[in-house]
């Protein structure tokens, strides 16, 4: 393949706390490919994200973005590349709605430089496709949990990346606005997503590949239909459950039966 | 609550704090053991200002003398302290995340006069010749803001935490400079003491003014440049790091600009409290958190705000004239007592 892969990491590990969270994760995203990261709670998926996208320091291995290894990246040209929606809510803060959004043009601003009508445009733009234009002028902090959500995803449509990394980006939202973020964001032109999904179903409906991760390591990778098998939900999650293809989208949906003891 | 005020409204707001601020200023002036025509005053500060006789003398030559050469330097003093004081308290507010944060709650002012009281005491340091006492200062707020941001975990400190050692610490600086201070050979040893606790503008001259002008606006300029930054940085560190701001520079960047500020007024007035505690709020009940508008109206509240507790020090016990940090304690400390009661405060709320 000649062209540059967007993201890469080399036997990544991270250590929090003395612990070490990450094993040798060892991943690769392709351009324009929706990547969903499944496993249990605890399994080192928001390390991961965290340590991808340089909140974190690695204590080993490497994160390659474009091909050129993550330490060597400017934090803003970083952020130029890559847009993180991450679980954190922000809260002894307050804004207006599109002063937040505005916050994912910095990367292409800097401290200095104003923003122009161009960028307005752009925030706007950006509210519109998560259904929040009407509430630019209120204040964040009066939102529901789901409106706030969108509002983060509207700043990372605004920041124009084409690497986008989610974090369990459908909590606090209705069936309605998960569907709707999770399309917005796979519709995205030749736009790499990593996002780390709680409902396997959903990663299986909108992921062109799986990442199963146990343990901070990777377990499975590859197509829907190879990583959701009723033996990986065993695994991951202790639990009996059929997998059947869904007759529209042609993707492997599980139906869960029963928790089951580890074996 | 969020307010969306437009850009000539809030120019507007700033103009009439510019006004008032001169207003003020001129009351200040006419107050005190003499009282002194506004009128007069205007034309004496006219007069010095052009370097000739605009204005006939029509006013006694103690008038000029109290004008100019003790009451105006007060004035100009007040005003460049409350707005430093302010720019650091919200310098420190977005360092923490917490609205609580302020130079004095924190133990930084504290620690810039057990800094300042000890460069006076083992004499001039090498290096900074004539500004030694705010070097000394300067490097006691420093010590002060590292050790309570390690302590306390600067960026997800929790409120608790970070007024507790904040306490402690200005416990710790507090019993240094009594300590050096009643070593010292000191004459005066209370007053001295009380002057560096509580703060007072009693001693200022004109000589004073250039270094802390300077300064302060230094500051104020500097911070307005990393206002965007700033704003980012309420975000968290993991947020702020993801749309691209370098926190670790820019957290440097607060530490040593609210120490400079806090360490040089504090070398002039000693520790003056509360002030980047009350006038950050009320600027950000106004116009929200964004600093880009919240620094120059602060800063301009600030210096309104320290005029005015500067008069009321003066009108309270007259002729004497009180430590001006007992009144704004007077004003700060319940002020810091009903915030901390606001459970769930938040920025530009």
């Amino acid at each position: 393949m000649e062209r540059k892969v967007p993201i890469r990491t080399e036997k990544l590990r991270c250590r929090l706390g003395g612990r070490e969270i990450l094993h040798g994760v060892e991943l690769l995203g392709r351009k324009g490919e929706f990547i969903g990261l499944i496993g249990p709670n605890g399994c080192g998926k928001t390390t991961l994200l965290r340590t991808i996208a340089r909140v974190y320091r690695p204590s080993g291995g490497a994160v390659y973005l474009d091909g050129r290894a993550l330490a060597d990246w400017d934090t803003r040209a970083i952020a130029r590349r890559m847009a993180v929606l991450g679980q954190e809510r922000g809260a002894s803060f307050d804004f207006p709605v599109l002063e937040m959004v505005r916050m994912g043009r910095y990367a292409h601003h800097g401290p200095l430089r104003p923003m122009g009508e161009a960028d307005d445009r752009c925030c706007m733009r950006a509210l519109a496709q998560v259904g929040m234009q009407a509430f630019a002028r209120r204040s964040f902090a009066s939102l529901s949990g789901g409106e706030k959500q969108r509002v983060l995803l509207a700043a990372v449509l605004a920041q124009q990346t084409e690497l986008i990394l989610l974090d369990e980006p459908t909590n606090h939202l209705d069936i309605g606005y998960q569907l709707m973020l999770l399309e917005r964001v796979r519709q995205l032109p030749d736009v790499t997503v990593l996002a780390s999904l709680h409902d396997v179903n959903l990663a299986a409906r909108y992921g062109d590949r799986l990442l199963a991760m146990l343990d901070g390591r990777i377990v499975a990778d590859g197509p829907p239909e190879a990583v959701l098998t009723p033996a990986l939900l065993r695994q991951l999650f202790r639990v009996e459950a059929r997998v059947e293809r869904d007759p529209d989208s042609g993707r492997p949906q599980a139906v869960f039966l029963r928790h089951c003891q580890a074996d | 609550m969020c307010s969306h005020w437009t850009r000539s409204r809030y120019l507007l707001f700033c103009l009439a704090m510019v006004l008032l601020l001169g207003a003020v200023a001129l009351l200040a002036i006419s107050l005190g053991a003499v009282d002194l025509k506004p009128a007069w005053i205007l034309q004496i500060v006219l007069n010095k200002l052009a370097g000739r006789d605009l204005f006939p003398p029509v006013w006694p030559d103690s008038a000029v003398s109290i004008v100019w050469e003790l009451r105006m330097p007060k004035v100009v003093a007040a005003v460049c302290i409350g707005a430093a004081l302010s720019v650091a308290g919200i310098l420190m507010q977005a360092l923490t995340r917490n609205p609580l944060a302020d130079p004095y709650v924190l133990g930084i002012s504290s620690g810039a006069s057990a800094g300042a009281v000890a460069a006076m005491l083992f004499g001039g340091l090498p290096l900074v010749g004539r500004f030694s006492l705010q070097a000394g200062a300067f490097g006691g707020a420093l010590l002060a803001s590292l050790l309570v941001f390690l302590l306390a975990g600067a960026g997800r400190a929790d409120t608790t935490r970070l007024v507790l050692t904040g306490m402690a610490l200005a416990a710790v600086f507090q019993a240094l400079t009594n300590l050096l201070i009643f070593l010292s050979p000191d004459s005066r040893k209370v007053s001295s003491a009380l002057f560096w606790m509580t703060g007072s503008l009693g001693g200022v001259t004109w000589a004073d003014i250039p270094l802390v002008c300077t300064v302060g606006l230094t500051g104020l300029l500097t911070a307005i440049l990393a206002s965007r930054p700033m704003d980012l940085l309420l975000m968290g560190e993991a947020r702020a790091i993801t749309l691209g701001v370098e926190t670790v520079r820019l957290r440097r960047l607060l530490i040593l600009l609210g120490s400079l500020l806090t360490g040089v007024m504090v070398s002039l007035a000693g520790a003056i409290g509360f002030v980047g505690l009350v006038v950050p709020h009320v600027a950000r009940t106004l116009f929200g958190a964004a600093h880009r508008r919240l620094l120059p109206a602060a800063a301009l509240m600030g210096g309104v705000f320290l005029l005015l507790a500067d008069m009321l020090a003066r009108m309270l016990a007259r002729p004497e004239e009180l430590p001006i940090g007992i009144v704004t304690a007077l004003c700060g400390a319940p002020f810091f007592l009903w915030l901390l009661h606001k459970s769930r405060y938040r920025f530009g709320e």
